[in-house]
């Protein structure tokens, strides 16, 4: 199967891409760091012996977003999956003093993958098959005092991925909605690390299946789901008490 | 938190971790720091106390494996346990392994490691072709016996003080398959021991024994003296690895490893062979990592935590004695571990290993437990021996000194931005000597 991952050199992903390429799945690896994209080739290729390449782009360029297609289109005739896994975690407060800074994590977390999802769609759709997994978090499920600009974001693309889900209905396309919990990758490197921290390699596996399945919305791992029904259920008058 | 694998001595360090080779270097802003791996060290050697540490373990992707010749060239963090599941199916194994397949590419050339078979194949460092040491000024060295060999041999073995290493090239073995012929004899004293070892230098790769250590007297240095080769086996199979089947979710009450406990479990073990011998197969991961089946098995010492005695003394009467006071002092130790080393070069400035017998003992800490170990240290001075710095978090500045000679030839080496607990331990005290 053909594979192409945005945000290839996210720890997630890398670990996602190691099941794919496990299993022979050719990859095509799409990120903006050309070190960091080398280094996880290598590591993917020399695991595996499977066919791995890469492409440096800036994935918030979306004006750009028509070219990257074409070039995807000449190395892969079929993309039978696709994730979509780049994101930043920002700093709220900075956010909040900096409207700037705020529009930028609404690129990179909002219109960047949402623009990305609205392309494949297109492109799986042409195909008539095809299975389509973005990454979107926990954090998008109600609207909390710290963190409402990435949650915002991760929560518009929710609405966006239900909103396609429920246009499929019935076809050989699926998307898949992926809300990771606490995973120790760079993006958490700085929070302390309580218990609910899960690695990288632990989520893959089912994160995989998930898309494989067509599944509509996963939760990794599994216990995030009742944890978040929990988190949805509270009063707000309760909620605003809390420091979450 | 961060800790080390006995669990003492307790101390305080911030954490950060390093994800790529070439942010590697950003560690170093906040001085100083400590490369550290999966903390499968017993003592302090991974460990800075009210400083920093910098966390290898997620930097562990591979760069290339040559398949024909076994050639592996892997970013430092990445863990045996990796490292095998890659290799072993395409018929490679390890060179030299440790009795746990959790640490890390780095932290085995950091303690020089070495296993069952050193008396054939030396220590980690000999298989080492080449690594990259990143020095807090930002130059990255390529080392190898011929290349930089001085930085080499202040590194292999260098407990993390000169560079953070960065990537690590290793001729790994050939082999047939996942299973090991073995062989389990009894023997009934150390000149029994002494027997058995000498006459299976020649025919077995891997020899190692277990021994009753708390047995006193006439039974005093009795075991099972184990040896094993490679099985010949051409049925392709795939490493079956586990991570672990039981886990110790929580610290255990102090007292469940006591005298009564260990002696008994000391006692079962050694009659679980009534035979004076038994010979069969073991998958690697038995024979080699017995212990990792039990998820965080130190915790089973409890709140005090614990430590491993490791030494290394010339002769058998040497180890006779330590057995001896261990037993006339009631310090019970729960697996005890005696093996032969060969008379291999030593690869580093601070390697471990030399010409003689290793006796492991794991000791629930205690003051008597440290009264009795300062003791002994001046026994293994005076006779020429040693301790392993990766099991050790209390030998005297002095003992360290003079047991390992070349230590001040490390002053040219040493990262003017790196420093542990050890290293302030056995150094910053002045030595009497
Ligand atoms: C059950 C068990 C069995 C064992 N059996 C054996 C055995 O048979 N033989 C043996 O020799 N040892 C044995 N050990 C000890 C273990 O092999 C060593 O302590 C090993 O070095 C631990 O590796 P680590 O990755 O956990 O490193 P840590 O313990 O975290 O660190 C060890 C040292 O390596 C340095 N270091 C780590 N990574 C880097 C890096 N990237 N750059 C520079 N320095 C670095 C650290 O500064 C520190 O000095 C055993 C340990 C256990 C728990
Ligand atoms: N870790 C968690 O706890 C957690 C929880 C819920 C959801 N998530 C989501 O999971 C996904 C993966 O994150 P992670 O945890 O694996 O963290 P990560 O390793 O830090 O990955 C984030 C990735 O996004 C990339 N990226 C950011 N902006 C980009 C851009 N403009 N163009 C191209 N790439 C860009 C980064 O590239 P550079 O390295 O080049 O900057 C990095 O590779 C993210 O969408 C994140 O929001 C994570």
């Amino acid at each position: 199967m053909n594979v192409v991952i945005f945000g290839a050199t996210s720890a997630i992903a890398q670990a996602a891409a190691q099941v794919w390429a496990k299993r022979g799945d050719k990859l095509l690896l799409i990120a903006r760091s050309q070190e960091k994209l080398v280094a996880v080739t290598h590591d993917l290729a020399t695991r595996t012996q499977s066919n791995v390449t890469y492409k440096v782009f800036d994935l918030a360029a979306t004006d750009q977003h028509d070219q990257l297609f074409a070039e995807i289109n000449q190395h892969f005739s079929v993309v039978d999956r696709a994730l979509i896994a780049h994101g930043s975690l920002p700093d709220q407060r900075a956010c909040e003093n900096d409207i700037n800074q705020s529009e930028q994590q609404w690129t990179t977390n909002f219109n960047s993958p949402a623009l990305l999802t609205l392309r494949l769609l297109k492109l799986l759709r042409s195909q008539e098959k095809g299975r389509l997994g973005v990454i979107t978090s926990v954090a998008g499920e109600r609207g909390r005092q710290s963190n409402n600009i990435y949650g915002s974001a991760k929560g518009g693309l929710s609405i966006l991925l239900a909103g396609i889900q429920h246009q499929l209905h019935g076809k050989d396309v699926s998307v898949t909605d992926i809300r990771p919990g606490f995973v120790a990758t760079p993006m958490t490197a700085h929070l302390k690390q309580g218990f609910l921290f899960v690695e990288p390699e632990t989520i893959a596996k089912s994160l995989v299946n998930a898309i494989d399945a067509g599944r509509s919305v996963v939760y990794l791992p599994w216990f995030w789901r009742w944890i978040m029904l929990i988190i949805r259920c509270v009063p707000r008058f309760l909620f605003h008490r809390t420091q979450l | 938190m961060w800790e080390s694998w006995g669990r003492y001595p307790k101390t305080q360090q911030s954490l950060d971790r390093v994800f790529w080779q070439h942010e590697a270097g950003n560690s170093f802003k906040q001085q100083p720091t400590l490369a550290v791996g999966l903390g499968r060290s017993y003592g302090d050697v991974c460990l800075h106390d009210q400083a920093r540490v910098t966390c290898m373990s997620s930097m562990n992707r591979m760069i290339a494996f040559d398949r024909e010749s076994g050639l592996l060239r892997c970013e430092a963090g990445i863990s045996l346990y990796d490292l095998i599941q890659i290799a072993l199916p395409c018929g490679w194994f390890l060179p030299v392994t440790p009795g746990t397949k959790f640490v890390t590419l780095g932290g085995a050339v950091a303690n020089d490691i070495h296993g069952k078979n050193h008396h054939r194949s030396g220590t980690f460092a000999k298989h080492v072709t080449r690594f990259a040491l990143l020095r807090s000024d930002g130059t990255v060295r390529e080392c190898s016996a011929n290349e930089n060999a001085e930085w080499f041999e202040a590194t292999v073995g260098g407990l993390g003080l000169t560079g953070i290493i960065l990537w690590v090239e290793l001729q790994l073995k050939s082999v047939e398959g996942v299973w090991i012929n073995l062989e389990r004899l009894r023997f009934r004293n150390l000149t029994e021991f002494l027997r058995l070892t000498r006459a299976s230098d020649q025919d077995f790769e891997y020899t190692v024994a277990w021994i009753d250590a708390a047995s006193k007297g006439r039974k005093l240095g009795r075991g099972l003296f184990m040896r094993g080769n490679h099985a010949v086996d051409k049925r392709p199979q795939a490493p079956f690895l586990s991570k672990a089947k039981i886990n110790i979710p929580v610290l255990a009450p102090n007292l469940l490893l006591n005298r009564w406990s260990i002696k008994t479990f000391n006692q079962l073990y050694y009659r679980q062979q009534l035979r004076q011998s038994w010979q069969g197969r073991q998958n690697f991961d038995s024979f080699f990592y017995p212990l990792d089946a039990i998820g965080n098995w130190n915790r089973l010492y409890g709140e005090r935590g614990f430590m491993q005695y490791q030494v290394v003394l010339p002769d058998l009467d040497g180890i006779a004695h330590i057995l001896e006071r261990f037993v006339s002092d009631h310090l019970y130790s729960f697996l005890s571990v005696l093996k032969e080393f060969g008379p291999q070069p030593q690869q580093g400035l601070l390697s471990f290993p030399k010409s003689g017998f290793t006796l492991t003992m794991d000791i629930p800490v205690s003051t008597n437990a440290f009264k009795v170990l300062n003791e002994l240290d001046d026994y293994v001075l005076q006779h020429n021996g040693r301790l392993y710095p990766a099991k050790d978090a209390r030998m005297s500045a002095q003992c360290f000194q003079t047991s390992y000679p070349r230590w001040t030839e490390m002053n040219k080496f040493l990262d003017p931005a790196i420093n542990s607990s050890f290293w302030k331990r056995v150094t910053q005290e002045e030595s009497s000597v």
